[in-house]
């Protein structure tokens, strides 16, 4: 009887597991790996095939050349889009429909190289200044949440909106939106 | 009848924080934190090592290293609600056992030390999901007291200072129209609740900050009604835009909370109840144990005495009692927002029936299951009345390091890298702090700095 009454402790043994990348996993129901795929693959799914690349294409005779913006966090959740970004600009590179040319944050690097390359790279391989792509569109997002919650269940819907800006007229030439609803129950 | 009592690892170690707080060593007091890393984030008492570790960092002008701490301890918090394994088992023994949730205002204050953090760290987008963190937090504590908030005696269920300072991270992002929903809200919980029952008045900063979004926002009719209100004339002259800097003076030291042990007596009533009586307090409180312990034969006696033990905050207060900016040769005084002290009392106040019963039923059971036992066997009983007895404790626990009083200004700097003075007041004492701001050229800067004397050090 007094025995149960002490404190039992106990030590667990850590398992770790290598599960498949593609798996959806949820374990705190807050933003993870999965949502950042979902979206991702769908703002894929919804850019690439449609008319503004085609009408681009037929009017220049040449790829689109698309340069990744800000993706501004709405939400109440700490989410860091960089892994949205490289999964979009991955698909459009490999896909050979679209041309992406470094973020701003990347071109800093790029251009510090360059400039290391005018003084120690040898005249052949050196590159030159003013032969930067400029891109034609600018691709720019917000990610949104709206939470209801109510003693231990919580239901969170996050909308994430991306659009196509063409740089030179600020027209926006294609839009996409992407939702995910979880509820989550304690 | 008051009996003060005090132990545990983690009261030691607090002391040991305190006075180096007190003596305005935080270093010192970053470091005892240090020493016992695995004690205090073990299980129970981890939020507060987060949160104590936070502060102390924040002070030290540790930001990147101060908001990992807070944010550890903002996952923490939500994933807490997903374990009640060891609720069960403080109704048998006492809340100590039970993982430390913080209190309301606790949960509101840690937002307010990461805005700090993230703004300091020019990091705005993260300030803002923090402010939207903080209203989510809000509205949590509004739902869990909805009942009865519009009771003279409401409960402390909103907050003010945290829509004044949700209000600010949306000006400073240039989002006008959600910080005026922010400023809406402070506005009316400044008007009514913090001056009747906190005694807190709207510091006059505010009420040009409402004026200035009411007007430039297009709301004429809502500016006058400000006017009106608060017996003032807006200057309509005034720019859009209000000061770039807002600094935030944290003073003094919040409260501790103590034991405190009241004797009852327990008369044995009939279908399960009976009934814990204090003359001196006017307590008559009906507990429910199950028939078994009534019913007769069963070895609760008719009259009994018990010792129960509640926590109760005794205030630090602080020592200096007002403070202003000097800045471009002008002073700007220092106005109170937010007195974290009256919210901490209100808040235990508001709940002490609620723990007396609930300390009472506890208490109850304890003492069927020590008697049951004793029938069975006399010694085994007798041990179990005497781990009763020392495991009764009150949960004392609380976050130490957040100040009595937060008071705040605002004003224009020129952008880079400022120079200022805080100087702070006590009767016939003056002591200036150098304060140093990186002022951006857009949006806004915060800073703040804490003075950490208090008025009573408690020990």
């Amino acid at each position: 009887m007094l025995a149960g009454l002490l404190a039992v402790s106990s030590c667990s043994q850590r398992q770790v597991t290598r599960i498949n990348p593609d798996e959806q996993t949820d374990l705190s129901g807050r933003w993870n790996d999965s949502d950042d795929k979902i979206v991702a693959e769908d703002m894929i799914d919804q850019s690439i095939d449609k008319n503004w690349r085609t009408e681009f294409e037929a009017i220049t005779g040449r790829k689109p050349v698309v340069i990744v913006g800000r993706i501004k966090n709405s939400t109440s959740e700490f989410i860091d889009p960089i892994a949205i970004i490289k999964q979009i600009e991955s698909a459009y590179v490999n896909t050979g429909k679209v041309r992406v040319v470094a973020t701003a944050d990347e071109r800093k690097g790029v251009r510090d190289e360059r400039e290391d390359q005018q003084i120690f790279a040898n005249e052949e391989s050196r590159k030159k200044w003013g032969k930067e792509k400029g891109a034609d569109f600018m691709l720019m997002g917000v990610m949104s949440s709206k939470t209801d919650e109510y003693a231990k269940e919580k239901v969170v819907a996050y909308q994430v909106d991306f659009e196509l800006i063409d740089i030179e007229t600020n027209e926006k030439v294609w839009m996409g939106q992407s939702k995910i609803k979880k509820h989550i129950k304690n | 009848m008051f009996a003060l009592a005090s132990c545990s690892q983690i009261t030691l170690k607090q002391g040991e924080i305190n006075a180096s707080l007190y003596q305005g060593d935080v270093q010192k007091a970053y470091d005892v934190l240090n020493q016992d890393i695995d004690k205090w984030k073990k299980n129970r008492n981890a939020l507060l090592y987060y949160w104590n570790k936070g502060t102390m960092a924040w002070m030290l002008g540790k930001h990147q290293e101060s908001s990992e701490l807070f944010m550890t301890s903002d996952y923490f918090l939500e994933d807490m609600y997903r374990n009640y394994a060891n609720v069960a088992a403080s109704l048998f023994t006492n809340d100590k056992v039970k993982q430390y949730r913080g209190e309301d205002h606790e949960r509101l204050l840690f937002q307010y030390y990461q805005i700090l953090n993230f703004m300091q760290l020019g990091n705005r987008e993260y300030a803002l999901v923090q402010a939207r963190r903080l209203q989510l937090e809000l509205q949590r504590l509004d739902d869990r007291y909805k009942g009865d908030k519009d009771a003279p005696d409401a409960r402390y269920h909103e907050d003010a200072f945290a829509y004044l300072l949700i209000g600010l991270v949306y000006e400073s992002a240039g989002e006008l129209d959600n910080a005026y929903v922010a400023y809406k809200n402070a506005y009316r919980i400044y008007s009514n609740f913090y001056p009747s029952t906190l005694g807190v008045e709207m510091p006059e900063q505010f009420k040009q900050d409402i004026m200035r979004l009411a007007y430039h926002l297009g709301h004429p009719d809502e500016l006058e009604r400000y006017e009106k209100e608060l017996g003032l004339v807006y200057d309509r002259s005034q720019g859009k835009r209000g000061g770039n800097t807002v600094f935030f003076w944290n003073n003094g030291l919040s409260p501790v909370k103590q034991e405190i042990s009241i004797n009852f007596t327990i008369l044995r009533g009939s279908g399960g109840w009976v009934t814990f009586t204090n003359s001196q307090y006017g307590f008559s409180i009906p507990v429910y144990i199950g028939e078994e312990h009534t019913a007769d034969g069963s070895a609760f006696s008719n009259v009994e005495l018990i010792r129960a033990t509640f926590p109760k905050y005794a205030s630090r207060g602080a020592f200096f009692t007002h403070a202003e900016l000097l800045a471009n040769g002008r002073h700007y005084p220092l106005e109170l927002a937010e007195d974290v002290s009256s919210i901490a009392h209100k808040e235990l106040d508001d709940r002490f029936l609620k723990e007396i019963g609930k300390t009472l039923a506890r208490l109850a059971l304890k003492k069927a299951s020590e008697y049951q036992l004793r029938k069975e066997s006399p010694e085994a009983g007798a041990a179990l009345g005497l781990i009763n007895f020392f495991t009764e404790q009150a949960d004392t626990r609380s976050w130490e390091s957040i100040p009595h009083q937060i008071s705040y200004t605002r004003l224009e700097l020129p952008p880079g890298k400022q120079s200022l003075v805080l100087r702070a007041t006590a009767p016939s004492v003056l002591q200036d702090h150098p304060i140093t701001v990186y002022v951006h050229s857009e949006g806004m800067s915060f800073v703040g700095f804490h003075t950490l004397q208090p008025g009573n050090p408690l020990p």
